[in-house]
């Protein structure tokens, strides 16, 4: 005899079963790769290539972490890496508000025509650029510098149509209220309108520091010597198509892979406050 | 269409590349610092990754120590082939050219094409200890320069072989110290293999054309028109569609579609991998992977590569790099300094070393005399390619294709060949990626003017 109740909780139940089966499932298909790469990095090429066998982790060692190491010059690498990062995402940040808020709210003539400019730049792809820009960073004398890796990526068209867009929908109100009670442009930005676009400041910053991050051809093609490249061009010399030490090359990933990780589990508070910051408004 | 026309644009923009090479003169940054007697520093982009680069690294060094106080030959990395390419056409432009350039096999029509570099031949022709006989016949003739002599110094030289798995072959009631010498042997033991061990029969690479350009040559059969390049006029078409090429085709389609043969598609080091795991029986491909295709250098048996016609001038095509020396904005001074590393770099000892470490094939033949060299032939798989080298005649069929629409063409062509492997008609197949790539060629060659 079944009560309808217990029949719905059965039913409830195993609803909330095939669930947890189909995120278990979702979290082992996201989770793989960086348990390949960590595992890898710390067992033996000789195991790896053993096949389902070499996915155990029951042979760690640091090996090919200190392999990698003494091939390219890691340490160096990585604060390139991090000095790149920074500034192009500082620098990319910091002009797309001041050129986004110049066209929003300055009143200036002619700035639809100026946004149509930024929008269609977007629309040429990078590849026809590279040798103009190359040439450039070369007339300046800044080949093979670590300088010459983020200075044509400080302004972004997407980092400035991404505020502007934001900034469209702040209320004009609020901002004549701000200029009554006295506030500049820079305590409008700081104090008003950057908390209200809260989610776009993020998810622009993480955009404009994972591309800095994983950055590979620019970055190869305007640096010759290892102590001036970036993390990202030094892997690359450790795999060849050839005779390739699998080990070897999962230690550099894992070394790249680590800190992008560890800011993702650190933002992620911020990240989901972000989201809802936005969905609440 | 929308394939077709794309492709030309690459093609376009191979051509452009050239166009946009010698319109500009280099203003030879470098120049100042050589113009005095004094020691001169040479910068070396090389394309090698993995071992190999650690390898050279140490050559590099150990020349750099010998030539203390006269020669700096300062070496870097510069990712693939294609993003050296990249990297030199925009270096071209704005006058910072490497002195020496590593390039590979099938960038050779570009290189001359660009006209860049200064031919290897104005070099050797007023050095009296140098011995053009050095090389093995096929690897001058691959290098060799319109004006006679070589256009580069040939650095790293590999041929494709056959692989055997000494277990599987075995297991199937074969005998793997009597190798299979033709494609159609090569088919027969792999479905053989296949039907006894459920093991796939053999692999090849998939990624390019090139193992349909080996199978023409080691049939004597030109891959391109007229001449492969090799004569006075410059290439204009492929030529895929020979009574001999149709016929190992359809052999390979068979073996493919009826799933005897691994298509490891454009993943070639999972082919290598299957390969040393004893998921496949027979593997055609580069003398490179032998390291990484037999760890214990016992597991397999070494073969010559597989021919498709008794033609006197069948022979295998080969691979592998060359080095070249840049020509403008580059003084006399460091092109001779560039010399001196490429006669470094390719005496006897340096290549048996070389060869020893990365599975390249020496490219100096008294390699074979050294110590190390000794000891690497020792290994009678290593002496199987050694000599499939030595044997290779010296003829245009051998010597392959040359131009500088190649790296476009590759993809027309395998494009092709997978649509045959899925079962399509071989010669309606063939014919149409001889236009296609008749085309590509044809923008190429009006760009590079």
């Amino acid at each position: 005899m079944r009560s309808p109740r217990r029949r719905s909780s059965t039913r409830a139940r195993m609803r909330s079963a095939l669930l947890y089966a189909w995120l278990v499932a979702a979290v082992i298909v996201v989770c793989f790769p960086l348990y390949y790469i960590f595992e890898g990095a710390l067992t033996p090429t000789a195991w790896l290539d053993q096949g389902l066998e070499g996915l155990l982790p029951v042979h760690l060692t640091l090996d090919n972490v200190i392999r990698a190491t003494q091939v390219i010059p890691l340490g160096r690498q990585f604060g390139n890496s991090l000095v790149v990062t920074i500034c192009q995402t500082v620098l990319q940040v910091a002009i797309g508000i001041a050129a986004a808020y110049a066209l929003v709210f300055c009143r200036l003539r002619g700035t639809r025509a100026l946004f149509l400019v930024l929008l269609s730049s977007m629309m040429i792809p990078a590849e026809t650029t590279l040798i103009a820009n190359y040439l450039t960073i070369s007339s300046w004398h800044l080949i093979d510098t670590v300088p010459a890796v983020f200075l044509p990526f400080v302004a972004s068209a997407l980092s400035i149509f991404l505020f502007r867009q934001a900034f469209l929908s702040f209320p004009g109100e609020l901002r004549d209220a701000a200029l009554l009670d006295g506030a500049g442009h820079f305590r409008f930005i700081r104090s008003m309108l950057l908390p209200v676009v809260r989610p776009t400041l993020i998810s622009v910053t993480l955009v404009s520091a994972t591309a800095a991050w994983n950055g590979f051809f620019w970055p190869l093609l305007v640096t010759n010597s290892p102590d001036n490249r970036t993390v990202q061009v030094g892997i690359a010399q450790l795999s060849s198509a050839e005779a390739t030490d699998i080990g070897v090359v999962l230690a550099g990933a894992a070394m790249v892979t680590l800190p992008v990780l560890i800011v993702v589990l650190l933002a992620q508070r911020f990240l989901a406050g972000g989201i809802t910051a936005g969905a609440l408004k | 269409m929308s394939f077709r026309k794309r492709s030309l644009i690459a093609a376009a923009t191979g051509g452009a590349l050239i166009l946009a090479l010698s319109g500009c003169a280099a203003s030879g940054s470098d120049a100042d610092s050589a113009t005095a007697s004094g020691p001169v520093t040479l910068t070396f982009w090389h394309a090698m990754s993995g071992p190999a680069a650690t390898e050279l690294d140490s050559l590099v060094s150990k020349f750099n120590a010998q030539e203390a106080g006269k020669i700096t030959v300062d070496a870097s990395f510069q990712g693939t082939y294609a993003d050296v390419q990249t990297k030199y056409t925009a270096a071209v432009q704005s006058g910072t050219t490497p002195d020496v350039l590593m390039m590979n096999d099938i960038s050779t029509g570009f290189m001359v094409d660009s006209k860049k570099t200064t031919p290897l031949s104005t070099f050797t022709d007023k050095d009296s200890s140098f011995d053009a006989d050095s090389f093995p016949p096929i690897v001058s003739s691959y290098y060799a320069a319109a004006s006679g002599g070589l256009a580069a110094m040939p650095f790293s030289v590999s041929q494709p072989v056959l692989y055997l798995n000494r277990s599987l072959v075995t297991q199937a009631g074969l005998d793997p110290d009597s190798p299979p010498t033709t494609v159609a042997e090569v088919a027969d033991w792999a479905e053989k293999i296949h039907a006894s061990t459920g093991a796939y029969g053999m692999t090849m690479n998939m990624s390019d054309s090139w193992m349909l350009e080996e199978m023409s040559a080691s049939g004597g059969e030109n891959f391109c028109t007229p001449e492969n390049g090799r004569g006075s006029d410059k290439v204009t078409g492929l030529d895929l569609t020979s009574p001999t090429q149709v016929t190992f085709m359809r052999q390979l389609q068979k073996v493919f579609s009826d799933g005897t043969a691994l298509n490891p598609g454009t993943d070639n080091s999972a082919m290598t991998s299957a390969f040393a795991s004893d998921k496949v029986g027979m593997m055609i491909t580069s003398t490179g992977a032998y390291t990484t295709a037999d760890p214990s250098k016992t597991a397999s048996k070494v073969a010559a590569f597989p021919k498709t016609s008794d033609s006197k001038d069948a022979g295998v095509v080969i691979g592998g790099n060359a080095l070249w020396i840049s020509g403008d904005g580059h003084s006399e001074a460091q092109q001779k300094a560039a010399y001196e590393f490429l006669t470094y770099l390719h005496s006897a000892d340096v290549q048996a070393e070389w060869a020893s470490a990365t599975g390249y094939l020496a490219s100096n033949t008294s390699a074979a005399d050294t110590a190390v060299g000794k000891q690497s032939l020792s290994d009678p798989n290593v002496a199987a390619m050694a000599d499939q080298l030595a044997n290779t005649p010296a003829s245009q069929a051998a010597a392959g294709c040359r131009t500088g629409a190649f790296p476009t063409v590759r993809a027309t062509v395998i494009g092709a060949f997978n649509q045959v492997v899925e079962g399509a008609d071989v010669t309606s197949t063939m014919k149409d990626a001889e236009s296609k790539a008749a085309d590509q060629i044809a923008a190429y060659n009006t760009a590079a003017g």
